[in-house]
């Protein structure tokens, strides 16, 4: 087929749901985090943790905990499995499949995931409209993450850097749910989409 | 006493004049009429300023009843507040906060409230006695439903629904703490402070708009200043702590398991529509380490003639209507009282300016302090005396007959003050089973055993004394706050006095021969009680259930007591024995609108969407539920006279052309691991580790018990690389079963799964001209041709340099392939197979016409797949390994599993051509009965069949495959549809498989 009729454009998990703009003093401030590649992590073998080494320089925390290594966001999901992701255009599944070879499987999960970076004055208020754990900084530390829901959908959730700002993960296919929700429950502290 | 308008309001600048905002008058209307009040009333206070004394009429009797109670535990003044969709039955008026605009109207009338034709109830009465349900309404059985029950409730009832759906947005939220402290009254208040400062995090919950508790309705003094202002000063501490939060106008209703704790929050019913973006109401389940639980107690009334007379109130109502709202409930009142508290309202009377004719106090002595007091003030004290009855009608009490000695005297009164003492709120310590325990000194429950984590401070624990509700509500703020690691240095206490509490129970003034109620909001009377103990209901369990004592809006606040010890009195047995009744979360009344939050139309539960939805939408796809995907149905197009022309249109287009259908909805499972195979060859029955790379094999599953539980097709991309896809409806459960049998059965397999169904939006292009779109779209370079990708043959092809994966698999029958791409390519590749489609001269299609020539092929789907069948009953005994054990192989070979007789796949024909198959037939042999004894099957799955030409089912039929050419009788009594059918093979199209292989 002709070339001009194959564009074949990529969308985002959020696409045509986040629209930017949005009051300048509103507590809740929300941007798509559209560029990141996703992989999950499955320890094979018991030489993991030291491919890890070898290949990172560091040793994995275990629990639910985050890292950052090479750019690359390491978060602890379960026994045996990590969540990855980095920014860039740059493939990380086959990376991690390189340095970690027979020692891990890993899948690309890049299109799967919805992930949005939640922040603003408001934000543990209305976290607290939908997620049923403590978000408290004396109950959830800069490293920590959470596996858990949200509004009855299932989220990967950590702190970024700053104390006020987390990164929520979930399956595409439930983004325009958890978008009506965060969307309405955020109306009463004025809600700012913001492009990457 | 001035205005006019609110002729009962004290005048600003007298001893007592409330501390409602005057500079902020609010306009209402009670019943159309217009009224005012002041920011800072309750609707309650604001109708005795305007000199409202008729609220309702009462449940039973239609007796006319007024504002009984300044608080949560009022039974008579129900109104319905706001109108329309809004409208809200059954609201107290005492705890609703005066806005400006503010709609209410009374309920339980008609025609009017004031005059109201079912008062002719009471000259009735004898009817509606305790059981009269019962009792009354038994014959004729038949009339129960069409006569008597809808007369009861239009009679005895209480406000009507809006019937509209609710407006307004209700939430939910989870909230956290070190220490809870439920309720803000002096015990309160110290133990937020306590605990505050200590730095734990602190939740502090008020019912009240305002902090303070009766703090705001006394004329105490704290560290010499008003004990108001110490409320004051508290919240604005408490609030400038940044580790504690501080919640109005939430009330806790529940205690729960593992310390968390349910509460409302009303966060605009203050207002007449809530805020943009603003909810109702709030549902808070708030995880507490500690609590303190600092409910305070209720005032208990005493059981006499007349005692529901609007007029008659509890004594610290009208100390709350005097200090904090600056309203007079009466001109001239009498006081009844078994306690020291009492006489505080006879004293405040006084200091507004009104005349207290007598203070009537049942015990022969009292302190002598209150009996001088009493006399400075001018007020006779009448010891040893009783309110026998109360005289009055619909426009209030205009007397008191009081005895003393044997001797009776008229009092004229237009307010009495009652008192009975006071009842802890004990209803948070008993959710989790604790019963309360009897206190002879109180005459009171109190709390018995606690929920973990929970103390008791204050009034709620029976302290009823100002002094030693901030002394014990500031040690048990601060041990709580130890408990979770905080400490503070002690603070001093700030000064404040024990008022004098002493009691003498009283419950019923026996000599009263008039209706005397127990329980207002029920209208059960003293007689009431008597006749259940008469005919043997004695328990209180029984008595509730028997006499309604208790039931509604307020719980039995105000009535529960006093019912159980008459009860308690007639049956000789000690209040201690008696008990209380079970009691159970909420304590108050909760929307259920709250418990829903969000969840509700449309957001009752997550919708998943594929890429490809919003194509489908621009499409005209009729969509439908999938679990909770959405998947296209059809796509009717226009013309089109009902979903069957489409249907029928769709299945001639990709029989003949080609068609275009979603199918990223099916589970996709990524398997990886040097045991991979292995593993699959145990899970499936067919085996998996002789599949070469770049191959697909449709597999089948069973559970333990041997029974299938799902099938897919599974394809192998390396020697240590499967995908697996399974059914949509079962993606979770294999994903789950599989990390079940690897964690569980065999954690030595080298194998890890994980779910990829959500990387991959993925298409079926089934058609003769399948191959020919896809070649338009992969363009010339890549070889699409039966050899490069034979039947059941996969591979990994870049799409313009995007990973994507082609299977050439088909559940259509048709030369067929599915299309997987990265689901952000989702929406692309759909458009450009679309474009492409329909230049052929193909369609999309959906579920209905997948369905159809799935029937038309005989796959079977959900319908077979039902968890009753086995694989040989699908005629899939056969891909089941004899070689090797997998998981349900040991169950699927117990006899009766493998008995030649049973109901086995089977096509269907009706033998009179068009007619109309249903699914759910039963199938009898030709001119059986219709009996369950000679059932032999049933009709799982029909069509309308475009390629046949009628109609063809999937049936499950008793020796089946034996049976192919018989006549036998389908019988459909649900639907009325009996005929007789043939019995042919289940593959009704192309039973060869030339068309796949093309």
């Amino acid at each position: 087929m002709a070339d001009a009729a194959l564009q074949l454009k990529a969308r985002s998990a959020f696409d045509g749901l986040l629209v930017p703009g949005g009051p300048k003093d509103a507590g809740i401030v929300v941007t798509e985090r559209k560029d990141l590649q996703i992989a999950t992590v499955i320890a094979r073998s018991s030489g993991f943790a030291e491919a890890i080494k070898t290949a990172y320089g560091i040793a994995l925390p275990s629990g639910p905990k985050r890292i950052v290594v090479h750019e690359i966001t390491l978060l602890g999901t379960g026994p045996r499995a990590w969540f990855a992701l980095r920014a860039g255009e740059r493939p990380l599944a086959s990376d991690l499949e390189q340095s970690l070879g027979e020692h891990a499987a890993v899948a690309d999960q890049s299109d799967g995931y919805g992930v949005l970076r939640v922040s603003g004055a408001k934000v543990r208020a209305l976290l607290a409209k939908g997620v049923p754990i403590d978000l408290h900084p004396r109950a959830f530390a800069a490293d920590d993450v959470a596996v858990t829901v949200c509004s009855h959908i299932g989220i990967m959730l950590w702190r970024s850097d700053a104390d006020s700002s987390f990164d929520i993960a979930m399956f595409r296919s439930l983004c325009g749910s958890f978008w009506s929700w965060l969307s309405e429950s955020a109306e009463e502290f004025g809600l700012r989409v913001e492009a990457e | 006493m001035s205005d006019m308008a609110q002729p009962n309001r004290l005048p600003a600048g007298g001893a007592i004049e409330g501390r409602v905002d005057r500079n902020r008058p609010l306009a209402f209307t009670f019943d159309g009429k217009s009224y005012s009040g002041y920011a800072g009333d309750t609707l309650a206070s604001a109708l005795i300023a305007a000199g409202v004394k008729l609220i309702g009429r009462s449940f039973k009797y239609h007796r006319p009843r007024g504002i009984f109670s300044a608080g949560p535990e009022e039974p008579n003044a129900l109104i319905e507040l706001r109108g329309g969709a809004r409208r809200e039955p059954n609201t107290r008026a005492t705890t609703i906060e005066l806005y400006d605009g503010l709609e209410a109207a009374s309920q339980n009338r008609w025609p009017s409230l004031a005059f109201d034709i079912l008062a002719i109830n009471q000259i009735a009465s004898p009817l509606f006695v305790g059981g009269f349900y019962y009792k009354t309404f038994m014959w004729p059985a038949s009339f129960w439903e069409k006569v008597y029950e809808p007369l009861i409730r239009r009679a005895a009832g209480l406000g009507r629904a809006s019937e509209s759906p609710d407006p307004d947005h209700y939430e939910k939220a989870y909230a956290f703490c070190d220490v809870l402290v439920v309720g803000s009254g002096p015990a309160g208040l110290a133990a937020a402070l306590a605990a505050g400062r200590s730095g734990a995090r602190v939740i502090l919950c008020e019912d009240d708009a305002q902090l303070g508790g009766r703090l705001l309705s006394e004329r105490q003094t704290i560290d010499d200043a008003p004990a108001h202002l110490f409320a004051a000063a508290a919240g604005g501490e408490l609030r400038s702590l940044p580790n504690v939060c501080v919640m109005s106008r939430t009330q806790v209703f529940g205690a729960y398991d593992s310390e968390v704790y349910g509460a409302l929050e009303r966060v605009a019913d203050h207002v007449t529509a809530p805020a943009a973006g603003v909810p109702r109401q709030r549902f808070w389940h708030i995880a507490a380490k500690r609590c303190v639980n600092a409910m305070g107690a209720t005032e208990r009334p005493i059981v006499f003639g007349g005692n529901d007379r609007p007029g008659v109130m509890l004594a610290s109502a009208v100390r709350t209507y005097l200090n904090r709202f600056g309203v007079l409930p009466g001109r001239k009142a009498v006081v009844f009282t078994t306690n020291d508290d009492g006489w505080r309202t006879a004293a405040d009377l006084v200091a507004a300016g009104a005349q207290v004719e007598a203070v009537v106090d049942p015990r022969a002595s009292v302190d002598e302090n209150l009996t001088k007091a009493a006399a400075a003030g001018g007020v006779r004290v009448l010891l040893g005396g009783y309110i026998v009855n109360v005289t009055g009608g619909a426009r209030g009490v205009t007397s008191a007959i009081v005895s003393v000695a044997g001797k009776r005297q008229i009092l004229t009164a237009d307010l009495v003050a009652v008192s009975g003492g006071w009842n802890p709120q004990v209803a948070l310590t008993t959710h989790r089973g604790g019963k309360p325990r009897w206190s002879d000194a109180l005459s009171t429950f109190v709390p018995g055993d606690l929920p973990d984590g929970m103390t008791v401070a204050g009034a709620a624990n029976g302290d009823l004394g100002l002094a030693e509700s901030l002394r014990k509500g500031s040690e048990a703020g601060a041990a709580a706050a130890a408990a979770c690691g905080f400490s503070a240095a002690p603070a001093p206490q700030p000064r404040a006095e024990d008022e004098p509490t002493a009691v003498a129970p009283l419950w019923h003034v026996a000599e009263s021969r008039h209706k005397a109620f127990v329980d207002l909001q029920n209208d059960v009377t003293a007689d009431d009680i008597t006749l259940a103990h008469a005919e043997g209901f004695r328990s209180i369990e029984h008595l509730k259930r028997y006499t309604t004592l208790g039931m509604a809006t307020d719980q039995g606040k105000t009535s529960n007591l006093n019912g159980h010890a008459m009860m308690a009195a007639l049956t000789g047995q000690a209040m201690s024995d008696v008990g209380t009744i079970l009691s159970r979360p909420p304590h108050q009344p909760v929307a259920i609108g709250a418990f829903a939050g969000h969840h509700r139309d449309r957001h009752f539960r997550p919708t998943r969407h594929t890429a490809g939805h919003a194509w489908a939408l621009e499409n005209g796809a009729v969509m439908v539920e999938a679990g909770p995907w959405l998947r296209p149905q059809y796509f009717p197009r226009s013309g089109e006279k009902d979903w069957l022309t489409t249907v029928v249109r769709e299945v001639r287009t990709v029989r003949s052309v080609v068609g275009v259908c979603d199918v990223s909805t099916l589970g996709r499972i990524d398997i990886q691991g040097r045991d991979a195979a292995a593993f699959l060859d145990r899970v499936y029955v067919n085996t998996f580790s002789t599949l070469p790379v770049g191959k697909a094999r449709y597999g089948v599953m069973l559970r333990e018990d041997g029974f299938v539980m799902d099938d897919g097709t599974t394809s192998r991309f390396a020697e240590d690389h499967y995908v697996m896809s399974t059914t949509t409806a079962n993606a979770a459960k294999i994903m789950q079963h599989l990390e079940f049998c690897h964690q569980a059965l065999w954690p030595e397999l080298d194998v890890s799964m994980v779910s990829v169904t959500e990387q991959w939006s993925q298409y079926a292009v089934a058609g003769p001209k399948a191959r020919e779109l896809l070649m338009q779209l992969y363009g010339p370079d890549v070889d699409l041709s039966n050899d490069a990708l034979p039947y059941m043959g996969c591979r990994e092809i870049p799409l313009r340099g995007i990973p994507t994966r082609l299977f050439r698999i088909s559940f259509s029958g048709e030369l067929a392939y599915e299309l997987a791409v990265p689901a952000r390519y989702g929406a692309a590749v759909l458009e450009a197979l679309m474009a492409l489609c329909g230049a052929l001269g193909g369609c999309p299609y959906g579920t209905e016409a997948q369905s159809v020539m799935r029937i038309e092929k005989g796959h079977v789907a959900g319908n077979e797949l039902n968890g009753q069948t086995v694989a040989r009953d699908l005629g899939l005994g056969r891909m089941m390994s004899t070689k090797r054990d997998y998981i349900g192989r040991v169950m699927a070979g117990r006899p009766a599993l493998m008995a030649p007789d049973r109901p086995t796949l089977v096509g269907i024909r009706p033998v009179e051509k068009g007619r109309r198959l249903t699914a759910g037939a039963h199938i009898l042999p030709g001119g059986a009965a219709a009996v369950a004894a000679n059932d032999q099957g049933y009709v799982t799955s029909v069509a309308y069949s475009p390629t046949c030409e009628g109609w063809i089912g999937l049936a499950l039929v008793v020796n089946g495959p034996a049976r192919h050419g018989e006549r036998v009788h389908a019988f459909d009594a649900m639907r009325n549809n009996d005929q007789d059918v043939v019995i042919c093979s289940p593959v009704f199209v192309d039973p060869e498989g030339v068309r796949l292989r093309g």
